[in-house]
């Protein structure tokens, strides 16, 4: 058994690799040892304290303003609400996003959560209540979808219902309690 | 504080089969911002997947029925079927699953359920669906609606892991094409 001690491994060359090992070999961290920046960039936004109204019938994007997490600030909370994936991020992403929809009671019909990228819809949670409308609802979704460097996600919601203020709503308990949101990590290559 | 400068670190003895230790209890390994881990290693090139199905398909009264995910999105490492619609474990470990389902014309009265199943088995034992398990029914049944069902689940090799959907009511429901199961090796 051979053991180096050090601070740093870096390739010989700048901006080189450094190899780990050949086919077969077992990499096996020590038990206690932590490893930084696992399953990085992860992110989670909600919405913020406030509903967010909208038109009926109509597609709308959710407006993220609260970033929970944004470990490569990759994440636009301001402008466009969505993830972008940075420099060393192509990967496959776990994603999980959910939107919380309301309009007035026994009025909400039909709801959706889009997943988009790239401004077109990958992944949809929905409900059809048309025989028994209801006051709010959840709409939730979890995928693995394979993203490339500089590819863009957004969450978007849709609402149909017959009387009331259509709007989506960040959670319940004074909003401090998040149900809609957008979250992700990378699980890997 | 030392460097190593070094283009390749392997096993001393046994290249291709020993176990190389990295750190001690307390220590922490750090990957510095914009260097990539990238992308041979077990735990980065795990298998993971995600599927879709082409067409609809109907949901027989009173019958647990295997959706039939037909397409491939990605399957890293060949382990999803798309003709026997199973995900079959390379090695054993922990695995993370996901599904979304939608299904319509769930019946009044009645109830539309979707679970995992592992070897063909729901893992029913008491009330419970060991395996991951959500229910609809009674009042709240709708027009169509998405169920999403999330698990750890402890496998073996060779174990597979399908998802299943089934009704019980007067309408003829089925699942619908809007739909997606996921899954990826944790550890």
């Amino acid at each position: 058994m051979g053991t180096i001690k050090t601070t740093n491994i870096e390739p010989i060359a700048d901006n080189g690799t450094v190899t780990l090992g050949s086919s077969g070999d077992t990499f096996s961290l020590g038990s206690g040892v932590v490893q930084s920046n696992l399953n990085y960039p992860a992110f989670m936004a909600t919405m913020g304290t406030s509903n967010q109204t909208v038109t009926n019938d109509t597609t709308t994007k959710v407006q993220l303003t609260n970033e929970v997490i944004d470990t490569d600030n990759a994440f636009d909370n301001s402008t466009n609400y969505r993830f972008t994936v940075p420099s060393g991020g192509a990967g496959k992403y776990l994603i999980n996003g959910a939107v919380t929809i309301r309009s007035a009671a026994s009025t909400v019909s039909l709801v959706y959560a889009w997943l988009y990228k790239n401004g077109s819809g990958v992944n949809l949670s929905m409900a059809n209540f048309n025989n028994n409308p209801v006051f709010i609802t959840t709409q939730n979704f979890s995928v693995l979808i394979d993203l490339v460097v500089g590819d863009y996600i957004e969450l978007f919601g849709y609402i149909d219902a017959s009387s009331g203020t259509p709007a989506f709503d960040p959670g319940v308990t004074g909003d401090t309690i998040k149900s809609t949101y957008l979250a992700g990590y990378r699980i890997g290559s | 504080m030392s460097d190593i400068f070094v283009d390749n670190i392997k096993h001393q003895s046994s290249q291709g089969s020993g176990t190389i230790t990295i750190g001690a209890s307390g220590e922490t390994i750090t990957v510095p911002t914009g260097v990539t881990l990238d992308t041979t290693s077990a735990t980065q090139n795990r298998p993971a997947f995600q599927v879709g199905r082409s067409t609809n398909q109907t949901l027989s009264d009173g019958t647990n029925t295997v959706i039939a995910f037909d397409i491939s999105r990605f399957d890293i490492g060949s382990n999803y079927s798309t003709s026997t619609y199973r995900f079959t474990a390379p090695k054993a470990g922990r695995y993370f699953f996901t599904t979304q389902v939608r299904i319509d014309n769930a019946p009044s009265g009645g109830y539309v359920r979707c679970y995992f199943g592992v070897n063909g088995n729901s893992g029913y034992s008491g009330s419970n669906f060991n395996y991951g398990h959500v229910i609809s029914g009674g009042n709240h049944s709708t027009d169509y609606e998405s169920f999403s069902v999330s698990a750890v689940l402890n496998l073996s090799v060779n174990d597979y892991v399908q998802v299943f959907a089934g009704k019980q009511g007067n309408t003829t429901a089925n699942f619908q094409g809007e739909s997606q199961f996921s899954g990826y090796f944790l550890g």
